[in-house]
């Protein structure tokens, strides 16, 4: 499957963000592996230590395999009050993971953003690509739910 | 002054917008249905390079990304120079409180390859590249489906339109960095690496991509200049101020009735934005503060309601226009823990690359902490305006020169607050 990835992107190094994208997408797991690294360095002629740093800089990629589904919540102002109705903190209980953390199931990694564009929507968060606004703890417990289902 | 009266400008007025909701942003027969690309076909057959750029200048077009640089006099920087040029439209939109250019993406994405196009003419660029942020999965989808119709319809691609000028566009999607928003991160980024701003000068418009000649714009930038061309500078300039001619995208998000975006002449007032625009304040709250043009942005308080807000009329009092956000506060709310957030979003998204800003940030946020806690509030928040006025002298870029800006508007309005900090310890 790599190699398919690989071959829909020009063997460039401007490429590179694009290609980490949809390794990310297609692993399953959300993350770059040092296997993946090592591929792409041999593919698009980049040492794998910038790719490593490539990857390490953007808080999209991650080395660490993550869930199924990352919901990433936006904790900028207007989304986010600080105080205990904080929809992050909404979230990380509804799972019992802390922030950063990954479900014991491995379906859920819960992070925290910065905002996303939704403002107009808030409180608002994203599952993989989806995004969600007018949050509140129904609805997110129905999400949860409805990724469950899925899996 | 010249541009329309103060009764003008309460109303919507839609250049960039103006198609968005009424087209199907993912049908070009739609788009061309509503004059889509007949800008691009005038100034390919009418004008010269020189002329687009020209009549840009005339229109008084500054930049939507946040520093409002004349656009017209930024390509006739690049227009000169010789060989392979690039023109990079930053759909980045990271600034707290903004969703503008997704509005524009998602709701007329044709509209920009035709600005970026005749930006390319202009400035004699063959390459364009859209940088969109990784989270607007949408506005990527839009922008690739929409250059590939434009290809497919020949408005992008060789001998466009039987001109003879060759152009075509590249969409890139970032991957979660706030600073790749600044115009030299955001090239390193396309560049595949880390995106680290670089020292200017040389600035991009000399050196940028790969080293060649970039003009670097917003998407509401570029989204304004077909319309500018179609209708002429004078047309232009009849919206807006006589320093800030045309409309701006304000974003208005926070404590009102109805949340969303209003496209309105250049110098509408907040009192407009928040009680004509947006249903007034949200469950009979009342007004304390607004955050204007994002955490690099400025709070103000009531007393600035009737203040025109464009480039000019903001800076006089001190503030900035930004990007267009408003992130309105009620009086429920304590500015201490608005701010806070305003600090913690600039932790997360300093680089790291140089001290100031990289440790500067951190302290500011364990001293805004120490001032929630009521611990030694007035000296603490003292330390804080001297260190993001270090911050501001002293950071490698934009991003670590921002702080200052929100946390020396928070004292001037609402240091009595602060100082006592009671809400952080009823918390
Ligand atoms: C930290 C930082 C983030 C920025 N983010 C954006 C952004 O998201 N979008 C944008 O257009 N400009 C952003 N800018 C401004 C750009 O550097 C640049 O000035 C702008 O894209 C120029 O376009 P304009 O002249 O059309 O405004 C940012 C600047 C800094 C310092
Ligand atoms: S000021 Fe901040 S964001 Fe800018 S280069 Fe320095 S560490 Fe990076
Ligand atoms: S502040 Fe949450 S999406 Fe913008």
């Amino acid at each position: 499957m790599k190699s398919e990835i690989l071959s829909r992107h020009a063997p460039d190094r401007s490429n590179l963000l694009e290609i980490l994208h949809d390794i990310q997408r297609e692993s399953g797991k959300n993350f770059v592996s040092d296997r993946d690294m090592k591929e792409i360095s041999a593919y698009i002629g980049m040492p794998v230590s910038q790719i490593e740093s490539t990857v390490n800089f953007y808080t999209m990629f991650s080395r660490r395999p993550r869930g199924k589904f990352v919901i990433r919540i936006c904790c900028s102002p207007s989304c986010s009050t600080g105080g205990p109705d904080d929809l992050l903190q909404l979230v990380c209980s509804e799972l019992g993971v802390r922030k950063g953390g990954t479900t014991k199931d491995k379906l859920f990694t819960v992070e925290a953003s910065s905002c996303l564009g939704l403002c107009d929507q808030a409180p608002a968060m994203m599952i993989n690509d989806q995004v969600y606004g007018h949050l509140t703890r129904e609805k997110i417990r129905s999400l949860i739910e409805d990724c469950r289902r899925k899996e | 002054m010249s541009g329309a009266g103060l009764t003008g400008l309460t109303a919507q007025k839609r250049i960039v917008l103006v198609n968005a909701g009424v087209i199907n942003p993912e049908s070009i027969a739609s788009c061309t249905a509503a004059g889509g690309y007949q800008a691009l076909r005038k100034a390919l057959r009418e004008l010269k390079p020189a002329d687009v750029t020209e009549e840009v200048k005339k229109s008084g077009l500054r930049g939507r990304g946040g520093a409002g640089f004349p656009t017209g006099l930024k390509w006739s920087f690049t227009a000169p120079l010789d060989g392979e040029k690039y023109i990079v439209c930053n759909a980045d939109e990271g600034e707290p409180g903004t969703f503008k250019d997704r509005l524009i993406m998602e709701g007329d994405p044709h509209k920009l390859v035709e600005g970026m196009t005749i930006a390319g003419y202009a400035i004699g660029a063959g390459s364009g590249f859209v940088y969109i942020r990784g989270e607007y999965g949408l506005s990527i989808r839009r922008m690739n489906q929409a250059v590939e119709d434009a290809r497919r319809e020949g408005f992008l691609g060789k001998n466009i339109m039987g001109s003879g000028f060759d152009f075509d566009i590249c969409v890139r999607s970032g991957a979660g960095a706030y600073v790749c928003g600044e115009e030299t991160s955001l090239i390193n980024s396309l560049e595949g690496g880390r995106g680290y701003p670089r020292i200017k000068p040389p600035f991009p418009g000399v050196r940028g991509l790969w080293g060649r000649p970039t003009v670097v714009n917003n998407v509401e930038t570029i989204a304004n200049v077909p319309a500018i061309i179609e209708n002429g500078a004078a047309w232009f300039r009849s919206f807006g101020t006589e320093k800030s001619s045309g409309t701006k995208i304000f974003c208005i998000s926070g404590a009102v009735a109805n949340p969303g975006s209003v496209e309105a002449g250049m110098g509408i007032t907040l009192r407009e934005l928040i009680y004509t625009h947006s249903g007034g304040m949200k469950d009979g709250a009342g007004f304390k503060a607004a955050l204007i043009g994002g955490a690099a942005g400025c709070f103000v308080s009531g007393d600035m309601m009737d203040v025109r807000m464009d480039f000019e009329h903001l800076a006089e009092c001190g503030a900035v226009l930004g990007s267009g956000a408003v992130m309105v506060i009620s009086d429920r709310q304590n500015i201490g823990l608005v701010l806070k957030k305003v600090l913690e979003f600039f932790r997360h998204e300093s680089c790291g690359q140089c001290m100031p800003c990289r440790i500067g940030c951190r302290m500011l946020n364990v001293l805004m902490d120490k001032c929630l806690q009521g611990k030694q509030a007035k000296e603490n928040f003292g330390r804080m305006m001297e260190l993001a006025e270090a911050m501001k002298d002293s950071s490698f870029c934009a991003l670590g020169q921002s702080p200052v800006m929100p946390v020396k508007s928070a004292h001037r309005y609402f240091a009595d607050e602060i100082a006592s900090s009671e809400a952080g310890r009823r918390k």
